[in-house]
């Protein structure tokens, strides 16, 4: 295997990640207003990720940060081209820790109502974002003879890029309800579970338009699954979405989340396998698509890149699992927090 | 290389103007939004201290130690 496939690799692990860890986060966001319903309500709802949501967003900086490094006319290209939509992602994502930090500060039920609404907004706008930008990516983008993108914001707001972002925003909102029910109780976990229930057969919904839709809209996805062995990550994510819903109704808590999160790491796994070796796919013809071989870093830098990596994964990963099992059990809005 | 040759070619100059304009007008709310907490924290003032702990300024001084000694004593002109 070469550096430069190692990399792709490692960039689907960055944002597999990010997408299990942001993902409760920005789901919790999304459903606040809906399974919590009043300040105490809410407040559980928020130290519910308070200890970890700060460190989760690290995975997707993480991400930027490695793309421009191991791919950096993926990462001009993307960055330039999707310029509005990744500043409007920016903005959301500021008020939406500003919302967390600001809403405790004053009592009065207006503020924190106003407080809440633009978290929940906050949260559901960067799942939506995220997942027009990948359905773009994915669909490829019209490229110039310099590689870059030029038609702008409403460029990327085509049919299959939206249903993407509807099935990232559904997929998050499932993980956010998953998470909610392993760490509240009572009244919230209730709730939660409900929403889980509810918006399971809308992400399956969703992943079978999007996956139809790919066939007319992008159907260079399906080259790679002429290949057998390509066929062993949409049946695993298969088997695992299938579960979610048997271990949501068992009761069986922790192994629901951990099959949401298997489902998140599927849907990646397979667009990953859809992708290879394209990293962002070019329409039209002008300009050749952006590969893992075309558009790398040198060899020299992907190497010292792999040893930093696998000096800095474990650490990562084990504080990590350090913080997430110090903060382990259910959550109450008493003592500290939000 | 100039900044006039390394600016991006595919965003546009109305791009930079909205973001920015975003960024400012963010910033700006947000910036009068915490001046208002502060004042407002500063009008409050500080919480009474819960019972049993002794504030500062009641506390006896030490009867003797090296920072209480006379002017022109060992701790003058230490070179600090």
């Amino acid at each position: 295997m070469d550096l430069a496939t190692i990399w792709f690799l490692l960039i689907g692990v960055l944002l597999v990640g990010y997408a299990i860890l942001d993902g409760f986060d920005l789901g919790a966001g999304i459903l606040h207003l809906f399974v919590a319903r009043d300040d105490t309500e809410r407040r559980t709802v928020l130290n519910a990720i308070a200890p970890v949501w700060d460190g989760n967003e690290v995975w997707l900086l993480t991400a930027g940060g490695a793309l421009f490094a191991a791919f950096p006319p993926v990462y001009a290209t993307v960055f330039s081209g999707f310029y509005l939509a990744l500043m409007l992602l920016l903005v959301a994502l500021i008020l939406r820790a500003v919302s967390l930090e600001f809403r405790s500060k004053v009592e009065a039920p207006a503020w924190r109502a106003t407080w809440d609404v633009i978290f929940a907004i906050g949260s559901f706008l960067p799942a939506l974002l995220l997942g027009v930008a990948v359905g773009n990516v994915l669909r490829g983008v019209p490229l110039d003879a310099a590689g870059d993108y030029r038609d702008g914001l409403l460029g990327l707001l085509n049919p299959f890029a939206l249903l993407v972002g509807l099935l990232a925003v559904a997929m998050f909102t499932l993980q956010g309800a998953s998470w909610l029910v392993l760490k509240t109780e009572g009244a919230i976990a209730e709730r939660s579970r409900t929403a889980a229930r509810l918006g399971w057969p809308v992400f399956a919904v969703l992943w079978i338009a999007a996956t139809l839709f790919s066939s007319q809209d992008a159907p260079g996805l399906w080259d790679n699954f002429a290949n057998p062995l390509a066929w062993l990550v949409p049946i695993a994510f298969a088997v695992v979405a299938v579960a979610y819903p048997l271990a949501l109704r068992t009761r069986r808590e922790l192994l629901a989340f951990l099959l949401s999160s298997g489902s998140i790491a599927g849907l990646i796994g397979i667009m990953g396998v859809s992708l290879y070796p394209n990293l962002v796919p070019a329409l039209g013809g002008a300009s050749p698509s952006l590969t893992v071989g075309n558009a790398s870093s040198s060899d020299l830098t992907l190497t010292v890149m792999l040893a930093v990596a696998l000096i800095g994964m474990p650490i990562v990963i084990a504080y990590t699992a350090f913080i997430y099992s110090r903060f382990r059990g259910k959550v109450r809005a008493e003592g500290h927090g939000y | 290389m100039l900044t006039a040759q390394a600016t991006s070619t595919a965003v546009s100059a109305t791009d930079i103007a909205i973001s920015l304009g975003l960024l400012v007008a963010v910033y700006a709310v947000l910036g009068l939004l915490w001046l208002f907490l502060v004042v407002r924290e500063i009008s409050h003032g500080p919480a009474p201290a819960p019972a049993g702990v002794v504030e500062e300024e009641t506390l006896p001084l030490p009867s003797a130690g090296p920072l209480l000694r006379p002017a022109g004593g060992p701790m003058a002109g230490s070179g600090r």
